[in-house]
C-alpha cells in the first residue's frame, strides 16, 4: 500500500488524526468520480450522511482539513481561477470559493475504495470511547430515575462521561452532552465549573485525595501530603508529568473515623503514615473499605450493621427486614396512618436542623399540588460527620424500606436518593439494593399487588458540600449548580421542580422502619420527654475509638466519650469538644456531665445538630482547628450572596494570620461582627453557621485569637 | 379592603397593594432602601443582601422579594440593620474595584463603611477581556450581582451565553470554555451592557477613549 496512506492509517490507529478524517476520506472516495470531486458536494455529503452516526461531529471542521493538508492525497483548484493547492497551503482554504479536488496522480482510487472499506470495518468513524458515550446519552440508566426531565440526568452523565474518558471531560464531549439534553452550553459549563468532583483538563490516572480537614489533619495528614508530593514531585493541585497522578488535597472525606484518610479514584485509604505512601500510590490498601467501628447502648438504626450482610435481601429479611413494609402494604395501612404514627413517634430530622419529621410528612401530604417527590439526603459533608456513611455502606435496605413508606406516606411515586460522590460504596449499595427490591416487585408499579406505585432513583453528588442544604441538593437534583433557593417557599410545598417535596436525612429514614413495626409509643419512650428516641453519634478526633455510637437521648456526654469512643489517650487531657460539626458550638470538660439531649444542650450551648462531636486533647491548637473550619467554609460556599460569598474568605485570612502571629488588636472584634452579619444576612445555613464555631471558641476561651494570646502559644 | 395592606415602615403608616414587597413599599414613603442587585426589569435574585432590613423580631430579611405583610413592623434603620450594610459594603469594597460604579461609593460613604478592614486578602483580579468590536468586560469590576446573567438567559434575551466559573469567592461570569464573545451565542443586544451597575460592562467605543492604546 501507498505510503503516504500507511501513515494515515498509523495515524488513525494512534489517535494522532480524528477518526471522523476516515470518514471525510470515505465520503470521498465513494462520491468522486475519476478521482475528482467538487468541495461543495463533497462537504455537502458528508453533512448528510454524517449527520446519522452517533457519536460523530460532521461541524467539526478540524478533522475534514486535517485530512486535505497533512497526507499529500489531494490537490485543489479553485474554480473561479484555476489556481492550484496543495499540500499544506489545503489547510487554510478559503472555503467561500469552489474547488475541485482531486487525488493525486499517485493514489489509486480502486484499490483507495478496498482499503479504506477494511480500515471502515475494523476502526470506523468514532473512537470506542464516542461510542460508549453515545450509549450512554441513548440508552441511559434506569436507575437515575423515569420520567425525569432530561435536565436532571445532566450530572449522573457527566460523572459517567468522565469515567469515559479517563478522568476528565474534553471541551467536544460537554459540547455534545449539551446538544443531546438540550440545555444551553453555557449552562453545562457552569455546572462542570461548580463541582469540584468535574474535570475539564487533563487528570492523572490516578487521582490521590488527601483529606485536609481537622480530624484527618490532627492525625498528621499534613505530613502525608508532604510526602507525597516529595516522591512525586509536583505540588499539591498539580499532576504529575507522566499523567499517573493527581495529587489533590480535598475536605472532609467522611472517614474521620479512620483518619487521616484519602481516596485513590474511588477506593478508601485508612490510617495513613508518611512511611506508608506506597500502598496510597500503588492504589492497594491493606484493609477493608468497610471497617467501621460501631457500638452503643440500644441498636434502633444500627440494628444490622456489621451484623447483617448489606449486598443481601435475604439476610435483611431474615432479620426482620421489609416487615414494616409489609405491614404497610400488606396489612392496608393508610398513608395518614402512617403519618400519624410517625408524628406520635415525635422523631424529628437527623440532618442537623432537627425538623418534626412527621409533621412534615403531613404538610407535603396535603397539599393538592402533584406529583410530588421524597428525597433522602445522604450527601452528608460536614466536618467530623459520617454516621450516615456507616449507615448506608452497613444497612442500605433498611434506609430504602424507610423511603418507599415514607414516598407511600406522602403520596409520591418517585423518590430520590442523592449521595455524595466521595461516597462511592454508599452509592453502590444503594444502586444494589434498589435493583434487588425492584426485581422481588417491592418497587415499581403496583407493589405486590396493593396498587401503589413507587420507583426510586439514585443519583450523585460531584462535590459540592453546599448541595447538602436541601434546596441547593433539589437544584443539583434538576442538572443545575448547587445554589441554594430563596425561602420561602418552602420545600413542602415549592421543592423538587416547583412540588412539594419531602427530603429527609438517612439516619431520619433508617428509624422509620423500626417505628412503623413497634409504634411510636415505643419509638418516643427511648429518649426523654422533649428529645425523643435514639441518636447516632460520630465521634472523632483525639479518642482511642472513633466511631459510630447509637444511645438513646438522655445519656451523659462523658458515657459517649470515655465508655464508648474509649477516651483520651494516655497523659492527654480534655481541652473541648466541637459539638454539631464545623457549624457547631464548643464545649468544655466542665460540660461533659451534660445529658445528650436538646433541651440540655441548649441549655450549656452545645449542638447536637446531625450527632457530630470532635474531641480535642490539650496537645491541639484550637486555633488551627478554626482555620481549618473556616477554610472548610470558604471552599465550599457557592458564591451566591455576598456575605458568604466574600464573607467566609475573609474570615479564614484573619484566622490564618491570627494563627501566624500576625493578628490584629481588632481582629477579635472583627470576626465577631462579621459572624453576626454572615448569620444575619446569609441565604442558607452554611453561610449562617459559617461563623459559629469561631464566635463560640472566642466566648470559651476568650484569649485563644487575642494577639496576646496568640503570641503566647505561637512561642509555645 | 382586604386586597390592601398597613405595615409601618420606620415608623411611617404605609398601605400598599397586597403583593407589594418592602421594597417598594417603602418607596413609596420616600424610604430608600438600598440595593445593588435589584433591578425592577429582573427577577430579584436577592444575592446583594444589601436591602436586607428588619420584619418585627425575626432574622433579617431581604426587602427586594419579601412581600409586605399586614400588620407588620419594618425596621430599616437600627443597628443591626446599618451593621450588616456597612460590613456588607466592606466586603465589597476589599474585593472588586469599585471606582466606576459611583452609586456604591455612595452607599460606602454614607455607611462610614471601611473597605480597607479587609483589605489584603483575596480579590478580583482579572485581564480586561477586548474581544468583540462592541463591548468590554472588566471582570475586576464585577459584583457578582447576576444581571448580565440572568438578562442574557430567561430574564430578557433568552441567549444563555453567559453562566458562572468556579464558586465561592472565585465565582466569575464566564463564558462556554471561557471562549470569545464572538464564538457563543451572543448575539451583542447590548442588555446586558445596559444593566451592568458596574465599569464591568462597557461599551467599546467609551472604553477607548479612557484606554487609547489598550
Amino acid at each position: 500500500m501507498n505510503q503516504k496512506l500507511e501513515r494515515f492509517a498509523i495515524d488513525l490507529g494512534n489517535n494522532g488524526v480524528h477518526r471522523a478524517s476516515l470518514f471525510w476520506l470515505r465520503v470521498f472516495v465513494q462520491h468522486a468520480q475519476q478521482g475528482v470531486l467538487r468541495s461543495d458536494e463533497w462537504v455537502e455529503i458528508g453533512l448528510r450522511e454524517g449527520s446519522t452516526i452517533p457519536g460523530l461531529n460532521v461541524n467539526d471542521l478540524a478533522p475534514r482539513l486535517a485530512l486535505l493538508a497533512n497526507y499529500e492525497l489531494f490537490q485543489a483548484v479553485r474554480l473561479k481561477d484555476q489556481a492550484t493547492f496543495s499540500g499544506e497551503a489545503l489547510a487554510s482554504l478559503d472555503w467561500n470559493y469552489k474547488y475541485n479536488l482531486f487525488l493525486l496522480p499517485d493514489i489509486d482510487q480502486d484499490s483507495l475504495v478496498k482499503w479504506l472499506g477494511t480500515l471502515w470495518q475494523e476502526i470506523g468513524p468514532v473512537s470506542p470511547q464516542g461510542r460508549a458515550l453515545e450509549k450512554l446519552l441513548i440508552e441511559r440508566d434506569w436507575l437515575w430515575g423515569t420520567g425525569v426531565p432530561d435536565r436532571s440526568l445532566l450530572l449522573e452523565i457527566l460523572l459517567e462521561a468522565q469515567a469515559i474518558y479517563g478522568g476528565w471531560l474534553p471541551r467536544p464531549v460537554v459540547t455534545r452532552i449539551a446538544h443531546a439534553l438540550n440545555i444551553p452550553l453555557a449552562d453545562v459549563y457552569g455546572v462542570t465549573e461548580f463541582y469540584t468532583m468535574l474535570y475539564t483538563r487533563p487528570v492523572g490516572k490516578k487521582i490521590i485525595r488527601i483529606c485536609e480537614d481537622a480530624p484527618c489533619a490532627m492525625r498528621g495528614s499534613e505530613k502525608v501530603l508532604a510526602a507525597l508530593c516529595r516522591h512525586l514531585q509536583i505540588k499539591p493541585g498539580e499532576t504529575t508529568a507522566d499523567g499517573e497522578y493527581t495529587l489533590e488535597p480535598i475536605r472532609c472525606l467522611g472517614l474521620c473515623d479512620h483518619a487521616p484518610a484519602a481516596l485513590v479514584n474511588d477506593t478508601r485509604h485508612f490510617e495513613l503514615t508518611p512511611e506508608r505512601i506506597s500502598a496510597l500510590l500503588l492504589n492497594e490498601p491493606r484493609h477493608s473499605q468497610q471497617s467501621n467501628k460501631i457500638g452503643g447502648l440500644v441498636k434502633v438504626a444500627l440494628a444490622n450493621a456489621n451484623v447483617v450482610d448489606p449486598t443481601s435481601l435475604d439476610e435483611y429479611q431474615a432479620q426482620g427486614g421489609l416487615a414494616a413494609l409489609r405491614k404497610v402494604f400488606l396489612q392496608g395501612m393508610t398513608p395518614e396512618q402512617v403519618v400519624e404514627i410517625i408524628k406520635a413517634s415525635k422523631l424529628v430530622g437527623r440532618g442537623g436542623a432537627a425538623f418534626p419529621t412527621g409533621l412534615k410528612w403531613r404538610l407535603t401530604a396535603v397539599n393538592p399540588s402533584t406529583p410530588r417527590y421524597v428525597i433522602c439526603n445522604a450527601d452528608e459533608s460536614e466536618v467530623g460527620a459520617f454516621k450516615d456513611r456507616v449507615l448506608m455502606d452497613t444497612d442500605p435496605f433498611r434506609v430504602v424500606e424507610g423511603l418507599i413508606i415514607a414516598c407511600y406516606a406522602v403520596g409520591a411515586e418517585q423518590g430520590f436518593i442523592y449521595v455524595r460522590r466521595e461516597y462511592y460504596s454508599g452509592y453502590q449499595r444503594f444502586r444494589h439494593a434498589v435493583a434487588e427490591l425492584e426485581k422481588t416487585g417491592w418497587l415499581g408499579e403496583n407493589i405486590r399487588g396493593s396498587g401503589v406505585t413507587c420507583r426510586i432513583a439514585v443519583r450523585r453528588g460531584a462535590g459540592a458540600y453546599v448541595c447538602g442544604e436541601e434546596t441547593a441538593l433539589m437544584e443539583s437534583i434538576e442538572g443545575r449548580r448547587g445554589f441554594p433557593r430563596l425561602r420561602p417557599p418552602y420545600p413542602t410545598s415549592h421543592g423538587l421542580w416547583g412540588r412539594p417535596t419531602v427530603i429527609n436525612n438517612v439516619e431520619t429514614l433508617a428509624k422509620v422502619p423500626p417505628i412503623i413495626i413497634h409504634g411510636g409509643t415505643w419509638y418516643n419512650s427511648l429518649g426523654t420527654k422533649e428529645s425523643a428516641g435514639t441518636k447516632l453519634f460520630a465521634v472523632s478526633g483525639s479518642v482511642k475509638r472513633p466511631g459510630v455510637y447509637e444511645v438513646p437521648f438522655g445519656v451523659a456526654l462523658r458515657h459517649l466519650i470515655y465508655d464508648m469512643a474509649g477516651g483520651l489517650f494516655e497523659g492527654r487531657e480534655l481541652q473541648g469538644i466541637l459539638t454539631g460539626g464545623a457549624a457547631g458550638t464548643f464545649l468544655k470538660p466542665e460540660h461533659l456531665d451534660t445529658p445528650l439531649t436538646f433541651e440540655d444542650f441548649a441549655q450549656v450551648g452545645g449542638t447536637i445538630g446531625a450527632g457530630t462531636m470532635i474531641v480535642f486533647d490539650d496537645s491541639i491548637d484550637l486555633r488551627d482547628v478554626l482555620t481549618r473550619i473556616g477554610q472548610f467554609f470558604a471552599h465550599e460556599s457557592c458564591g451566591k450572596c455576598y456575605p458568604c460569598q466574600i464573607g467566609t474568605q475573609r474570615q479564614v485570612e484573619i484566622l490564618d494570620r491570627i494563627q501566624n502571629g500576625n493578628g490584629r488588636p481588632d481582629d477579635v472584634e472583627t470576626l465577631l461582627e462579621l459572624a453576626q452579619v454572615m448569620t444575619d444576612t446569609s441565604i442558607c445555613g452554611l453561610g449562617q453557621s459559617a461563623g459559629w464555631a469561631t464566635t463560640d471558641a472566642i466566648k470559651r476561651w476568650p484569649e485563644l485569637l487575642s494577639v496576646a494570646g496568640s503570641r503566647q502559644q505561637g512561642s509555645r | 379592603m382586604s386586597d390592601t395592606v398597613t405595615l409601618t415602615i420606620d415608623d411611617q403608616i404605609v398601605v400598599v397593594p397586597e403583593g407589594t414587597t418592602i421594597l417598594d413599599a417603602a418607596a413609596t414613603v420616600g424610604i430608600n432602601i438600598p440595593s445593588i442587585c435589584y433591578h425592577p426589569s429582573l427577577r430579584p435574585p436577592a444575592i446583594c443582601r444589601l436591602c436586607t432590613v428588619e420584619v418585627g423580631q425575626g432574622a433579617l430579611q431581604p426587602a427586594c422579594v419579601t412581600l409586605a405583610v399586614d400588620q407588620t413592623v419594618v425596621k430599616t434603620n437600627t443597628e443591626r440593620v446599618q451593621t450588616a450594610h456597612k460590613v456588607i459594603l466592606e466586603l465589597l469594597g476589599s474585593t472588586v474595584d469599585l471606582s466606576d460604579a459611583p452609586e456604591i461609593q455612595t452607599y460606602i460613604k454614607s455607611y462610614g463603611a471601611n473597605p480597607d478592614r479587609f483589605a489584603g486578602g483575596v480579590s478580583r483580579q482579572f485581564e480586561v477581556l477586548v474581544d468583540n468590536p462592541f463591548y468590554i468586560r472588566d471582570y475586576s469590576q464585577c459584583v457578582m450581582c447576576w444581571r448580565c446573567i440572568q438578562a442574557c438567559a430567561d430574564d430578557v434575551q433568552y441567549t444563555y451565553a453567559l453562566t458562572w466559573g468556579k464558586r465561592g469567592i472565585h465565582s466569575h461570569v464566564a463564558t462556554f470554555f471561557d471562549e470569545d464573545m464572538p464564538d457563543t451565542t451572543c448575539v451583542f443586544c447590548g442588555n446586558c451592557v445596559g444593566l451592568c451597575p458596574t465599569g464591568a460592562l462597557k461599551g467599546l467605543v467609551e472604553w477607548r477613549m479612557a484606554h487609547p492604546d489598550g
